[in-house]
C-alpha cells in the first residue's frame, strides 16, 4: 500500500453529519460576533454619557481614589478630552470615548451565579479546547509532512486519527467560545462595550479568519482519502493544512491581542480614549511575547494530549501490532511535546521580562508577594513535567536489545536533575516556624537564600534542559551501533562539550547572578540559554555523523515497554492541562482590581485577588471537567472507527 | 475498561495531589479579606457624621490600627473628646487650638503638637509623634472626613457633637459618590 | 544489598544530610522544605528503580512477598499493627499542643503602588530616580560627600533597628516582628530599584498597599521627619556601605 491510505470509501456515508458539524460552528460563531458586536453598541450607553463621565472623572481625581497621575490637571485634562471627543464626535473622528468608570450598579446581578467564576471558567474550558484545536492541526501537519518525506504510512495514519478528533473537539470549542462571549456580554457588559470601541474591527476580522478556518478544516479532513495521491493532490492538501494552521494562528494573535491589551493598554490615551490606530492596540507591549509563549505551548500540548491518547490505547490493546503502533504514537508525540516543552522556560522568561519593563508594581506582583508562591507550584508542576518526561526515556531504553549498556547512567542524570529540581522550587521567601524564624534571625535562611533567587534558577532549568536532552541522546544511542571508527573520539568531545556547557553556565550564573553589579543578573540568563541551544545543536549534529551509517544494534522493538511507563505520559498531558490553567490565572490576576491595567477600574463585588488555595480549587475543577470532554470526544470518535473498521 | 479506570484514577489523584499541595503547602494568602469594618462605605448623607466617620476611624482612615484599646502602640481614644481641654491647655503644648475640635482636628494633621506620654519617639533633642498626618500621603483623609472623624470622637466620647460638617453642597456629595465604591469586602 | 533496604537507607540519609545544618550550626533547615526536598528525592528514586520490569520487580518483591505468603502472617499482622500506630504517633505529634508561635508568612518586598504623593508632589515609581546618583561619575567628590552625610542620617535614624553593620540587628531589632531588613548581601536592596527604596523609606509600614499583601512592617513612615534629599542621602549611603549597586531595567 505504500504511504498511500484509502480512505475515501466511508467518507461518503459520513458527511452529512459533517456538514452539520461544520455549519455549526462555522456559521453560527461569525454570526454570534456580529450580533454581540451590534448589541454592545448600544447597551452601555450610560457608562459612556460625557456628563457622567465628567462628574466621575472629576470626583475620582478629587478623592484620590483612582490613580491620578497629574492632580488637579487630569480633571481639566479629562473635561478637555471629553470635550474634544464630543468635537470628534460630530466630525466623525474615529477617536473613541474615555474607558467608562463604573460603579457596582454596573454589573449585571444574576441571583447565585458568581460572574467572576462562570467568566473564568468558561474563558478557561475554551482556552483548553482552542490551545488543543490549535494544536493538533499543527501536530498533524508536521506528522503528515514527516509521512510524506520518510514515506512512512504510520505518521499518515497517525495524522488521520487526530484530525478526525480536532473535528468534534472544534465544535465544542465553538461552543464554549460562544459561552465565553455570553458570560461576558451579560456580566461585563460596560467591559465589553470599552473593548469593542477599541477592537470592533478586529472581532469582524476575527469571525472572517473563523470562517476561513472552518473551511479548510472541513477540506482538510473530508479531502483526506480522496487527495491521498502522493503527487500533486497530497501537495494541495498539505497547502490546505497549512492555510488551516495560519487561519487558527492568526485567530490566536487576535484573541492574544484583546487580552494583552487589558494587561499592557496601547493605542488610548490615559483616558482610555482610543486613538484610532487599531494596530497599536493590537501591537501593545505584551502582544509579541505572549504569542510566542501562546504558540510553543500549544504544539507542546498538542503532542501531550496525543500521548495520552496514545498511553490508554496502548495500555488496552490486545494485540501485538497494535501495541506497536500505540507505543511508536506515544513515543512520536512526548517527543514532540517535550521538544516543545524545552523552549518554553525561556518564552516564558521573555514575557516576564517584559511585564517587569512595562510595569514595575506588575512584575513585583507577579513574581514577589502573593504570586511568588504560585510559581513554586509552577516549578513543582514542571519538576514534575520533566522528570516524566526522562521517566519515558529511560524506560523507553528496554525497547533496544543494546539498551542495557546505557542503564547505569541513569542514576547519575536522577541524581543532577534532583539536585537541579531541589533549587528550582526553593522558595525565597520560606515558610518558617515561630522557633525557625529566630534561630535563623530572620525571614531567610543564609544558605538557602542564594537558591531563592532567578539566577540560581535559570542555571537549575538550563541543567535540567541538558540533562533531558542527554536522556534522549542516550535513548537514542541505545538503539544503535555506530560503524565509524572514530565514534568513541567523538563521543568523548561531546562529553567535553556537555562539561564544557555545565561549567559555563554554573559560572555565569554563580558570578554574574551573585559576585557583580546587579544589572548583570537578568542579562547573565541570555549566554546561559545560548550555550544550552548551543551545546545541545552541536552535539545534534556530531550524533548524526556518528550514527549516518549506524547499524542497528537489534534496533528498537515497538511495543516493548513497562506499563508503568504510560503512566508518564498521562502524567505530562495532566500536568500540562492544570498548569496551563494556573498560570492563565495568574496572568489574569496581576491586572488586580484592573479591568485594563491602569485605565479602566474593576469595582465589581469580586475586584479582588482570590487566594492561591481558591484558585487551584477552580482550576482543578475545570481540569477534570475539560479532562471528562475530552475523553468523551474520544470516545465518540472510537464510535466513527469502529464504522470504518467493518466497512 | 479496567485500564480505563485505572488511568482516570491516577489522572485525580495527580489533580487531587496538585490541588492539596496548593491549598496545604502553599501558606493561606489572603489579600482581600481585610477589616470587616471596611466593608461597606454608605455616603454621608445617609447615615450621618457619626456612623461615617467611624467607618473612617475603621477604614480608610486606619486610625483603629494603632488606637486601639490596647492602647500599646497609640493612646486610647474613647474619652479624647472629654480631656482634651487638658491637652492644649498643657504646658508641652505647641499648637494653636482653643477647644476640642481644634485640638482634634490639629492633632489629625499635625500630631506631634501635643505628644501624650509614653508615645513619643526622640528626633533629634524634640520629642514628635509617630502618627502620620492622616490629611496627606497614604491615608489623605479630605476635610468632610476629618470633620466626620471628630463627630465620631466627639460621640464615643458621650458628648454633643459640635463640629461643622464642611462644604455641605454637592462637591461634598460627589466625593462621597465617589468614595461609596472604593472599598468593598467580598468573600468567596 | 536488597534495593528496597537502598531505598530507606538512601531516604534516610538525604534526611539526616538535610537536618546537619541546624544540629550542628545552629542553622535549621526550614521543616516544610525538608518536606518537600524528600518527597522529591524519594519519588526520584523510586522512579530510577523502576525503569526496567527486573529492577521493579526485586523492588516490589518483599512487598508483594509480605502480603502475599502464607507462611509470613505473623510478620504480616505486626505491620498491620505498626503502621496504624505509627500514623497515630505522627497525627499526635502534628496536632499536640505546644508553645510554638503561629506560622508567620509575609512578602518581604510588596509590589509598589505606580505612583505615590509626599512631600507635595507626585512621584512616578516607574520613572523615578535618585537625583543625586549621576553625581557618582560627574563629580565623585561632591557625591562622597552626600555618601557621608547620609551616613550621618543613618546613624540618627536608622541605626537603630538596621544596626551599625547595617545587617538588620539594630539595638531594637530583637523586639520587632517582622526582623528589620539587612541591607548586606546581594539579595537585599541589590534586587530594587532606588524608587522602590525611596517609597519603602518615605511611606514605611503604613503606606503598603493592601494588594501587595501579605505584608507587615514596623517601619515608620519618615516622610514628616526626614527631607527628601535626606532620603536620597541616605539611599546612597545603604548601597554605597554595603557595596550594592542599585538595579536598574534598561539592559
Amino acid at each position: 500500500m505504500g504511504n498511500r491510505l484509502d480512505l475515501s470509501h466511508h467518507i461518503n456515508s459520513r458527511s452529512r453529519a459533517g456538514l452539520g458539524i461544520f455549519f455549526c460552528p462555522g456559521v453560527a460563531v461569525p454570526l454570534l460576533l456580529l450580533l454581540s458586536i451590534l448589541f454592545l453598541q448600544v447597551i452601555p450607553a450610560h457608562a459612556f454619557s460625557a456628563e457622567t463621565q465628567v462628574a466621575q472623572v472629576s470626583s475620582t481625581v478629587e478623592s484620590g481614589a483612582v490613580k491620578a497621575v497629574e492632580g488637579v490637571e487630569v480633571k481639566d485634562k479629562a473635561s478637555e478630552l471629553i470635550k474634544s471627543y464630543k468635537a470628534g464626535k460630530s466630525k466623525r473622528l474615529k477617536k473613541g470615548p474615555p474607558a467608562p468608570a463604573l460603579e457596582a450598579k454596573d454589573y449585571p446581578v444574576v441571583e447565585g451565579v458568581s460572574p467572576r467564576v462562570t467568566v473564568w471558567l468558561a474563558a478557561q474550558m475554551h482556552l483548553w479546547f482552542a490551545a488543543f484545536v490549535l494544536a493538533v492541526p499543527i501536530f498533524v501537519l508536521i506528522l503528515e509532512v514527516i509521512g510524506m518525506v520518510t514515506g512512512d504510512s504510520r505518521y499518515d495514519r497517525t495524522a488521520y486519527e487526530f484530525i478526525r478528533v480536532s473535528i468534534t473537539a472544534y465544535s465544542i470549542t465553538a461552543i464554549t467560545g460562544g459561552l465565553l462571549l455570553l458570560s461576558l456580554v451579560v456580566f461585563y457588559p460596560a467591559l465589553m462595550g470599552y473593548l469593542s470601541s477599541v477592537f470592533g474591527s478586529t472581532m469582524l476580522g476575527y469571525g472572517l479568519l473563523f470562517f476561513i478556518e472552518s473551511i479548510t478544516l472541513y477540506i482538510y479532513y473530508y479531502g483526506w482519502g480522496i487527495m491521498n495521491d502522493g503527487g500533486g493532490l497530497k501537495r494541495l492538501h498539505l497547502f490546505v493544512g497549512l492555510l488551516l494552521n495560519m487561519s487558527g494562528t492568526a485567530l490566536m494573535f487576535i484573541a492574544n491581542a484583546w487580552v494583552t491589551f487589558m494587561m499592557s493598554p496601547a493605542g488610548v490615551d490615559k483616558m482610555g480614549a482610543f486613538q484610532g490606530g487599531v494596530f497599536a492596540a493590537i501591537n501593545n507591549h505584551l502582544w509579541s511575547p505572549m504569542n510566542l509563549h501562546r504558540f510553543v505551548a500549544n504544539i507542546a500540548y498538542g503532542g501531550s494530549i496525543v500521548g495520552a491518547y496514545a498511553a490508554y490505547q496502548y495500555l488496552s490493546s490486545k494485540s501485538q501490532a497494535s501495541r506497536a503502533h500505540y507505543d511508536w504514537m506515544g513515543y512520536t508525540a512526548s517527543l514532540i511535546a517535550i521538544g516543545a516543552l524545552l523552549p518554553i522556560p525561556f518564552a516564558g522568561y521573555w514575557l516576564t521580562a517584559e511585564i517587569y519593563s512595562y510595569s514595575q508594581q506588575m512584575g513585583i506582583t507577579l513574581m514577589g508577594g502573593v504570586f511568588g508562591w504560585l510559581f513554586i507550584i509552577q516549578a513543582v508542576l514542571i519538576g514534575a513535567l520533566f522528570l516524566a518526561a526522562n521517566y519515558y526515556l529511560w524506560c523507553g531504553m528496554g525497547r533496544a536489545e543494546g539498551g542495557n549498556r546505557y542503564t547505569g547512567y541513569i542514576k547519575y542524570i536522577a541524581i543532577v536533575l534532583v539536585l537541579s529540581f531541589l533549587v528550582w522550587f526553593t522558595p525565597h521567601n520560606i515558610v518558617l516556624t515561630a522557633s525557625e524564624t529566630s534561630a535563623l534571625g530572620g525571614q531567610y535562611h543564609p544558605w538557602l537564600k542564594a537558591l531563592g533567587l532567578m539566577p540560581a534558577k535559570n542555571t537549575a532549568v538550563n541543567i535540567m534542559v541538558i540533562f533531558t536532552y542527554i536522556s534522549f541522546l542516550l535513548y537514542r544511542r541505545s538503539g544503535k551501533a555506530s560503524t565509524v571508527p572514530w565514534a568513541s573520539t567523538a563521543t568523548a568531545v561531546e562529553v567535553g562539550l556537555f562539561g564544557a556547557a555545565i561549567l559555563n553556565i554554573i559560572f555565569l550564573g554563580v558570578y554574574y547572578g551573585y559576585y557583580t553589579d546587579n544589572v548583570y543578573k537578568v542579562v547573565s540568563s541570555i549566554p546561559q540559554v545560548m550555550t544550552t541551544l548551543t551545546v545541545i545543536l552541536l552535539s545534534l549534529c556530531i550524533e548524526w555523523l556518528i550514527f549516518r551509517r549506524a547499524e542497528r544494534a537489534g534496533g528498537f522493538t515497538w511495543g516493548r515497554m513497562p506499563d508503568r511507563s504510560q503512566y508518564a505520559l498521562v502524567l505530562i498531558a495532566v500536568s500540562f492541562t492544570w498548569l496551563m490553567g494556573l498560570m492563565g490565572f495568574v496572568r489574569s490576576a496581576i491586572r488586580q482590581n484592573w479591568h485594563v491595567y491602569s485605565i479602566m477600574k474593576d469595582n465589581s463585588p469580586e475586584a479582588y485577588t482570590p487566594s492561591i488555595a481558591y484558585a487551584a480549587r477552580v482550576v482543578s475543577f475545570g481540569t477534570i471537567v475539560f479532562m471528562a470532554l475530552i475523553i468523551f470526544i474520544f470516545w465518540l470518535s472510537s464510535l466513527g472507527k469502529g464504522e470504518e473498521n467493518k466497512v | 475498561m479496567n485500564n480505563f479506570i485505572k488511568i482516570i484514577g491516577f489522572g485525580v489523584l495527580l489533580i487531587l495531589s496538585y490541588t492539596l499541595f496548593s491549598v496545604y503547602y502553599v501558606p493561606d494568602i489572603n489579600t482581600h479579606k481585610s477589616s470587616k469594618r471596611q466593608r461597606v462605605v454608605l455616603p454621608i448623607e445617609e447615615v450621618g457624621p457619626v456612623a461615617y466617620g467611624e467607618e473612617v476611624y475603621y477604614g480608610r482612615g486606619g486610625c483603629a490600627q494603632c488606637h486601639d484599646s490596647a492602647g500599646d502602640r497609640a493612646p486610647e481614644l474613647s474619652l479624647i473628646a472629654a480631656i482634651s481641654a487638658s491637652r492644649y491647655g498643657a504646658s508641652q503644648y505647641t499648637g494653636t487650638a482653643t477647644d476640642a475640635v481644634g485640638y482634634l482636628r490639629e492633632s489629625m494633621v499635625e500630631p506631634s503638637v501635643y505628644v501624650v506620654e509614653g508615645y513619643g519617639t526622640l528626633l533629634g533633642k524634640k520629642i514628635v509623634s509617630p502618627m502620620p498626618d492622616v490629611s496627606s500621603g497614604s491615608i489623605s483623609l479630605n476635610e468632610v472626613e476629618l470633620a466626620a472623624v471628630i463627630a465620631y470622637l466627639q460621640a464615643i466620647s458621650g458628648l454633643e457633637v459640635t463640629v461643622k460638617m464642611p462644604g455641605a453642597g454637592p462637591k461634598a456629595e460627589e466625593k462621597n459618590g465617589a468614595r461609596s465604591k472604593v472599598s468593598k469586602e467580598a468573600e468567596e | 544489598m536488597h534495593k528496597l533496604l537502598k531505598l530507606f537507607l538512601l531516604i534516610l540519609g538525604i534526611y539526616v544530610l538535610l537536618k546537619l545544618p541546624g544540629l550542628l550550626f545552629g542553622l535549621p533547615v526550614p521543616s516544610s522544605l525538608i518536606l518537600l526536598y524528600l518527597f522529591f528525592a524519594a519519588i526520584v528514586t523510586i522512579l530510577v528503580m523502576t525503569t526496567s520490569d527486573a529492577s521493579a520487580n526485586e523492588l516490589f518483591s518483599p512487598i508483594i512477598a509480605l502480603l502475599e505468603e502464607p507462611a509470613r502472617v505473623r510478620q504480616r499482622n505486626t505491620i498491620f499493627v505498626i503502621l496504624p500506630l505509627f500514623a497515630a504517633l505522627i497525627t499526635y505529634l502534628a496536632v499536640r499542643p505546644d508553645s510554638e508561635g503561629v506560622v508567620g508568612f509575609r512578602s518581604v518586598h510588596p509590589a509598589p503602588p505606580a505612583v505615590i504623593e509626599a512631600y507635595g508632589q507626585t512621584y512616578d515609581l516607574g520613572t523615578l530616580e535618585n537625583p543625586l546618583r549621576s553625581l557618582e561619575s560627574s563629580e565623585p567628590e561632591r557625591f562622597r560627600s552626600y555618601v557621608k552625610e547620609g551616613g550621618d542620617i543613618y546613624f540618627q535614624n536608622c541605626f537603630f533597628c538596621h544596626g551599625a553593620k547595617l545587617d538588620g540587628r539594630g539595638h531594637y531589632a530583637h523586639a520587632l516582628t517582622p526582623r528589620p531588613l539587612t541591607f548586606q548581601g546581594s539579595d537585599t536592596i541589590s534586587q530594587l530599584q532606588e524608587s522602590y527604596v525611596f517609597w519603602r523609606v518615605v511611606k514605611g509600614g503604613p503606606g503598603l498597599p493592601k494588594q501587595a499583601g501579605p505584608w507587615a512592617s514596623s517601619m515608620p513612615a519618615w516622610e514628616g521627619i526626614l527631607n527628601e534629599e535626606e532620603v536620597w542621602k541616605v539611599i546612597l549611603f545603604i548601597y554605597d556601605y554595603t557595596g550594592n549597586k542599585p538595579r536598574q531595567w534598561s539592559h
